[in-house]
């Protein structure tokens, strides 16, 4: 087989760059920095391997000479319709098999994701190129080269993360929405016959056609979004208000000895020869009566969610024999923090305080409302930390529990929420009775938008 | 035995209907405009070109709409209700069968009622004049195709069906033992794929399984009988290989209470 040597180097530059780029999008979006692993980058080797299968000349290789196709690869890795589909495939079964992505919409999704990102950047690489009058190699290397920079810079943004939690959600919808960037640009290009000429031909137009597929597109995820929320909150509907309904049938049961000892109260009044007298049987009468004063602040909390996790967590604690001590002075619903957001915090809050915490100790769980903010803390007995050693909890997969593969997520993600609703997390020590407590609360402003 | 493959033919009657009606479809009207930008000599050579992208894909219509079924019957435990019922061997014979005609039906129906309408329906192709002396006129079962095109469309319809069948016992032999569904609905499509890559690096493309399906797509002179031979051959071969590297060298069972 004569092959053309210069050419040859060329193309398989060409397709290595190809395949970096390739492998940089899966990786950033399969992959999280601290569950990368070394053997990730045997999927480099592999996506070069059907890069290749997809650009070697079927009809010329050994008649011409030729290995590789040279036309039509400037935004595509293919340039048919029919290598494309066996792209997407193998990156499909590569994510499946090689980055053991199990479930089947998060491979889907992300495979799709992966295309759509890579011929964004392509794109807009062209367009760059193009403007600045770049052609034949200075294009075809130009547009492999600021593609890999454009997606090595967005992957110390956090553009890869948001992407990550949208394809681990996995509907439909979003199955839909990361496929049809895809579908647009393969469409696009055979309907170009995969000529960059002809595509930048009619630029203009495809651009208008892409940023109002980009409108629906986020119409549709900002609807999931939406949805997703909803659904949310009625799993936590169904999961804690049957709580509560326990706790208010507790109440109610004691109904029945409140009445008696009503009675014993108004029968010993009666009975009594004297003030004093009254005053020792109604003191006596009324011993234990009151009810616990957690109990109360969850059955006056406005937001039954909250007050069933809360209610959840105490019954958790007694069993280990740790007292949670709630007091609750926010009307949750009137914040702007959804209470599924709430839900999180005050869940994450309390179980590493619980876990944190040995027999008979006391948790506590404080709240309060200003007019311009609304604060929650709950406090564990610890030894003194640095505010270093707090902010480093916040951090992603850090934990000072034993198991450490499962822990490190919640502070995280606690961080996260008050990210997004522009809130502040709170950190400190206290005295209480004696003893170091760590505090940890979060503090959201009641004003910003 | 005839309810059960009443039974199993209900299953997949949908999917297979679905696909057999668009592929029918869209071939059928690309049989009818693609060939407008050609220089033809003959009717049936619209046909060839209207249908030369499903030649490509086939791997993936002759799978996917049957083998789904069978992965999730196993993904969902459905075989251990079978197994007290009827024997697992009798069960899947039965289910072959039908996914076999399933296939068939999905591959060959369409190129039929396709060539039917590329012969009959569409305007007739005037043959190209350049003007200046040309070559003969080379193809694959030349006399036949010239004298008797509706016989070479349908005889070669069916073979393509024959095809369709053994890639999808690829795949039904991969959603008895594999766990993961992209890889029992696609590989049939991969290895055709990495076949035709690996054939056509080693110079040998006449016997790649796409020529055996498709034997216009390399030149008349070098398809033989081996042509339509050794590919699907390598196909049966690969299939009864992956069959043993399950059930023997793994030693996965069909069912697993």
């Amino acid at each position: 087989m004569v092959t053309n040597m210069p050419d040859i180097v060329i193309n398989i530059l060409q397709l290595c760059l190809d395949a970096a780029v390739l492998t940089l999008c899966c990786l950033a979006l399969f992959r999280e920095r601290y569950t990368l692993q070394k053997s990730d980058i045997l999927l480099f080797p592999l996506i070069l391997m059907s890069c290749v299968v997809a650009r070697t000349d079927y009809v010329a290789v050994g008649q011409e000479g030729r290995l590789f196709m040279q036309k039509g690869f400037e935004i595509s890795l293919s340039n048919n319709i029919f290598t494309s589909c066996f792209l997407i495939i193998a990156v499909l079964m590569l994510a499946s098999m090689f980055l053991k992505i199990q479930d089947g919409k998060t491979a889907f999704c992300g495979t799709m994701m992966v295309f759509s990102v890579y011929f964004l950047t392509r794109f807009f690489s062209v367009i760059f190129l193009t403007l600045c009058g770049a052609n034949d190699i200075v294009m075809q290397f130009g547009v492999r080269l600021l593609a890999f920079i454009l997606i090595a810079v967005l992957i110390f943004t956090s553009v890869f993360y948001h992407l990550r939690q949208l394809i681990q959600a996995g509907s439909f919808l979003v199955c839909i929405t990361t496929a049809s960037i895809t579908v647009f640009f393969v469409t696009v290009l055979s309907l170009a016959s995969f000529e960059t000429d002809k595509f930048v031909t009619h630029l203009p137009m495809i651009v208008i056609l892409l940023l109002a597929l980009m409108l629906i597109d986020s119409i549709l995820l900002f609807l999931n979004w939406r949805w997703e929320q909803e659904r949310k909150q009625i799993r936590m509907i169904e999961q804690y208000v049957p709580v509560v309904e326990e706790l208010i049938s507790q109440v109610r049961a004691r109904q029945h000895e409140f009445n008696n000892r009503l009675l014993a109260i108004e029968v010993a009044v009666s009975s009594a020869a004297t003030l004093e007298e009254a005053q020792n049987s109604i003191s006596e009468l009324t011993k234990g009566l009151a009810i616990n004063s957690g109990e109360s602040a969850l059955l006056s909390c406005d937001s039954k969610i909250i007050s069933g996790v809360i209610f959840g967590k105490m019954k958790q604690a007694e069993m280990i024999g740790i007292q949670l001590d709630a007091e609750l002075h926010i009307l949750f619903r009137k914040t702007r923090v959804p209470e599924t957001a709430w839900v999180e915090i005050i869940g994450i809050l309390l179980d590493n305080a619980v876990e944190a915490s040995g027999k008979g100790d006391t948790v506590y769980l404080r709240s309060r409302q200003g007019k311009q903010h609304s604060e929650v803390c709950v406090s564990n007995p610890y030894p003194a930390m640095s505010n270093m050693e707090f902010m480093s909890l916040f951090k992603k997969g850090l934990t000072t529990k034993a198991e450490q593969a499962s822990h490190g997520y919640g502070l995280y993600n606690v961080l996260r929420i008050v990210e997004r609703y522009h809130g502040k997390v709170i950190t400190r020590n206290e005295q209480i009775e004696g003893s170091n407590y760590v505090v940890f609360g979060v503090v959201f402003y009641n004003n910003q938008a | 035995m005839f309810r059960l493959i009443k039974t199993e033919w209900k299953k997949v009657f949908l999917p297979v209907l679905l696909v057999t009606v668009i592929m029918a479809v869209v071939a059928s009207v690309l049989s009818c405009t693609l060939y407008q930008n050609y220089a033809l000599h003959y009717d049936l050579e619209a046909w060839e070109i209207g249908t030369e992208f499903f030649g490509l894909l086939y791997p993936l219509f002759a799978v996917i709409p049957l083998c789904w079924s069978l992965f999730y019957e196993k993904k969902n435990n459905f075989l251990l209700y079978v197994v007290p019922r009827i024997s697992i061997r009798k069960y899947m014979a039965v289910k072959w069968l039908v996914y076999a005609w399933g296939s068939f039906t999905i591959i060959a129906f369409p190129y039929i009622l396709s060539a039917i309408i590329a012969l009959y329906v569409k305007a007739p192709v005037v043959p190209f004049d350049p003007g200046m002396p040309e070559s003969p006129f080379a193809h694959v079962f030349l006399d036949t195709f010239i004298q008797r095109p509706m016989l070479y469309a349908v005889v070669l319809s069916c073979w393509k069906g024959l095809i369709g069948i053994l890639v999808m016992t690829m795949g039904f032999v991969l959603a008895l033992y594999c766990k993961n569904i992209f890889i029992v609905l696609t590989a049939p499509f991969m290895y055709s794929v990495l076949e035709s890559f690996i054939l056509a690096i080693l110079s040998i493309p006449e016997y790649r399984l796409v020529t055996a399906f498709e034997p216009t797509c390399v030149s008349s002179e070098a398809v033989s009988v081996l042509s339509f031979v050794v590919g699907p051959v390598l196909l049966m071969a690969a299939t009864a290989l992956l069959a043993c590297f399950y059930a023997r060298l793994k030693k996965m069972r069909i069912v697993e209470a």
